[in-house]
């Protein structure tokens, strides 16, 4: 959220958003589980998730009543990646579990399992998905700003919120 | 010369907290940043830059200012249950100190959600309200802000307060007590003028206790207080460590905090040298002074009344969300969750990590005892210097941030036991040596109301300190003993921070199992299992308590 902000209204203005926002916050939680909690549980209206959330609701709770937004701006996009260790003692196994991730079998349990969507996409995604939302953009900040500038975003932030 | 059996255990106890909490804490320290190798870890300039800025000394004064309220309104909620065990017994006495113990053993994730359910702007109390009045919304906000963090923080630590204070009070003599009012003195004047007093070492026990436990607390900071409103100390480790993954300066933050927590510590720990003397009041029987009006009595029913509500409330609404699933919009009640766990099938890690929670509590309660004797050996009945000393070398593991206790014992267990040692012995040490603190917090007090001379005595009759242990030290101390234990084994049970650092599957514990179900939607599982980690506790309660013989005489 913090990244998609200084995407979208660039690094003089996004600290301005947020104390818009701020009133309307009921808290910032350490982590999706306990915000998603609260959501689900009944104590806010709105939580900030991923677009694939409602097809969880859609597959296991049978129930349309969770949406998506789609923002005008577009969405961050959160990718999540597998590496190799650099100083690895078995590269070869490595590589082949790295393979393996890619295959198709792999590849098809990821929507219905991480909810995610696949990194290739082997087979139609569940029907589920069809009430989860493509973003038509996706504005993305470069990985090495974000590695450079993190801790004074974090910091700038964390003293804005809590004035 | 054979050595003395009490040498040994000291002995050991002292190797198992050197070399498992300061040596891998300090060579982690002391050594190189993993990420940037040609630096070194602590910084000097981390801690210059840190102090210079007035936004780190006000978020400082915050973490000190708000574990020392949450603290004292610890002590003063625990304070008159003390005094309701020492002085009334009342049907369901057991079950009922039981119950407020349950807070403690949940992962902080579900105590945050059961406060959520419970008092939140959507929760229980709200939504009754509501209901009377006919209204949309929401009559009192409890949580999100500075009273939010104060609930929870009293909702976990007044049990501890209770237990400590009220096992010092039991012992008061009753000579006091009858010395004071044949002088005529008022029961008012007689609390503040000798209980009081009297009561102060076991006071400032928990004082102690609870505030290093809220110097740490993070989770509930954060959400309870309101998103990032309220920062603390521990709140900027996390940020450090877990998002920018900057140990240096987390490690750093946790040195200046744990440092903090020892001067803290140092003041409070300050001149306790009361002696009291031993002769267990009697108890009066609750619903016989109820019915005789006592206004006393009133008062505290109206107590316990009041810590039901309070301290169970929550532990309810998680049980009926444990029979709760939404389904095609709506929320029907079903045992769906509880037959997900207890069907056998290949992805079941719930049977698993119930026979994994069981052994690693049980394993680690009972090194965390048995070092806890030794160390309590060693400190027991010194006085000055050496006495603070001892004492906070102890209490440092809990003072110290769980975020960096996990990533050092990381780095130890990678460097050193990875391949030697099962992890599961592994994880028993860690819990244990996480655990140990509050044993000794517990059998400490009542240890030292034995008086001196006893040992002294013992000693010149010849007898011998295995015949002395079981005679003398074993009868007098048992319960205390048995609650030790118990709370050791519960604070293993809901450990999650340290664990998930080097856990693989042979050792995943029920709080990873909630963990894992929670942060795949699935919240209401997540509430089952804590259920039955909850049923887990009470029943190894019971049966420990029956096995040593006990029933009935732990009132």
């Amino acid at each position: 959220m913090l990244h998609w902000t200084i995407a979208v209204f660039g690094e003089e203005n996004y600290l301005d958003y947020w104390k818009k926002l701020e009133p309307n916050l009921l808290s910032v939680t350490n982590g999706w589980s306990a915000a998603y909690g609260m959501f689900t549980k009944g104590e806010v209206p709105i939580v900030l998730s991923y677009v694939t959330s409602p097809a969880y609701h859609l597959e296991y709770e049978k129930t349309e009543r969770y949406r998506a937004a789609v923002f005008q701006d577009g969405h961050y996009r959160q990718i999540e990646f597998a590496g190799i260790l650099k100083g690895t003692k078995r590269i070869k196994l490595a590589r082949e579990f790295i393979d393996f991730m890619l295959s198709e079998k792999f590849q098809n349990a990821i929507p219905l399992t991480n909810w995610m969507f696949p990194v290739i996409q082997h087979q139609p995604l569940p029907d589920s998905f069809r009430i989860a939302p493509h973003p038509k953009r996706v504005p993305e900040l470069n990985p090495a700003r974000v590695n450079q500038q993190n801790s004074k975003w974090l910091k700038e932030w964390s003293r804005t919120m809590s004035q | 010369m054979k050595p003395h059996p009490l040498r040994l255990l000291q002995i050991s106890a002292l190797l198992l907290l050197g070399a498992g909490f300061y040596w891998p804490l300090l060579s982690f320290l002391s050594g190189n940043n993993p990420l940037h190798p040609e630096e070194s870890f602590l910084q000097w300039k981390f801690f210059k830059e840190f102090l210079s800025d007035p936004w780190n000394l006000r978020v400082i004064g915050f973490s000190l200012y708000q574990a020392f309220l949450s603290a004292l309104l610890s002590i003063l909620v625990g304070l008159p249950g003390a005094w309701l065990l020492t002085n009334y017994n009342f049907p369901g006495k057991r079950w009922f100190r039981l119950l407020t113990y349950l807070p403690f053993i949940l992962p902080s994730i579900l105590v945050v959600l059961a406060m959520v359910l419970f008092y939140g702007n959507n929760g229980w109390i709200n939504r009754g309200l509501m209901a009377i009045l006919g209204t949309d919304e929401p009559q009192v906000h409890f949580l999100y802000s500075l009273t939010g963090i104060l609930i929870a923080h009293v909702f976990y630590n007044f049990p501890l307060a209770m237990k400590i204070i009220g096992d010092q009070w039991e012992r008061i003599s009753l000579k006091y007590h009858h010395a004071a009012s044949s002088l005529g003195v008022g029961n008012m004047r007689r609390f503040f003028g000798i209980t009081l007093p009297l009561l102060m070492p076991s006071i400032g026990s928990a004082f102690v206790l609870i505030f290093l436990l809220c110097m740490n607390s993070f989770a509930i900071i954060l959400v309870l207080g309101g998103g990032i409103r309220y920062t603390t100390i521990e709140v900027l480790i996390y940020q450090l460590a877990r998002i920018e993954l900057d140990f240096s300066g987390a490690a750093s933050l946790a040195f200046l905090q744990g440092g903090l927590s020892l001067i803290g510590m140092a003041i409070m720990l300050k001149g306790r040298d009361s002696r009291v003397d031993q002769e267990s009041a009697s108890k009066s029987w609750l619903p016989e002074k109820l019915r005789n009006r006592s206004m006393k009595a009133w008062f505290g029913l109206c107590w316990i009344l009041l810590v039901l509500i309070f301290a169970l409330g929550p532990l309810f609404a998680i049980l009926m969300d444990s029979f709760r699933k939404f389904e095609h919009g709506e929320w029907i009640y079903t045992w769906y969750w509880y037959s997900e766990l207890f069907t056998w099938r290949e992805n079941n890690y719930f049977l698993s990590s119930l026979w994994n929670s069981l052994r690693i509590g049980l394993g680690s309660a009972l090194i965390s005892s048995i070092s806890g004797l030794g160390l309590v050996s060693i400190i027991a009945y010194r006085k000055g210097v050496k006495r603070r000393f001892w004492e906070m070398l102890t209490l440092f593991p809990i003072a110290l941030s769980t975020v960096v206790f996990g990533v050092a014992w990381f780095h130890f267990y990678q460097g050193h036991l990875a391949g030697t040692v099962p992890l599961i012995f592994v994880v028993m040490a860690m819990h244990a040596l996480l655990t140990c603190p509050y044993w000794i917090r517990i059998v400490l007090p009542t240890l030292e109301s034995i008086p001196l001379q006893w040992h002294t005595e013992s000693k010149m009759l010849g007898k011998q300190p295995l015949e002395y242990g079981v005679r003398i030290l074993w009868p007098w101390l048992s319960k205390t003993f048995l609650i030790a234990f118990f709370f050791s084994f519960s604070l293993s049970l809901g450990e999650l921070n340290s664990t998930m650092m080097i856990a693989d599957e042979t050792v995943r514990t029920l709080p990873l199992e909630i963990y894992g179900a929670i942060s795949g939607y699935r919240f209401s599982y997540a509430s089952a299992v804590a259920v039955i980690l909850l049923i887990l506790t009470v029943s190894t309660f019971l049966l420990v308590e029956r096995s040593i013989g006990f029933f009935g005489r732990l009132k």
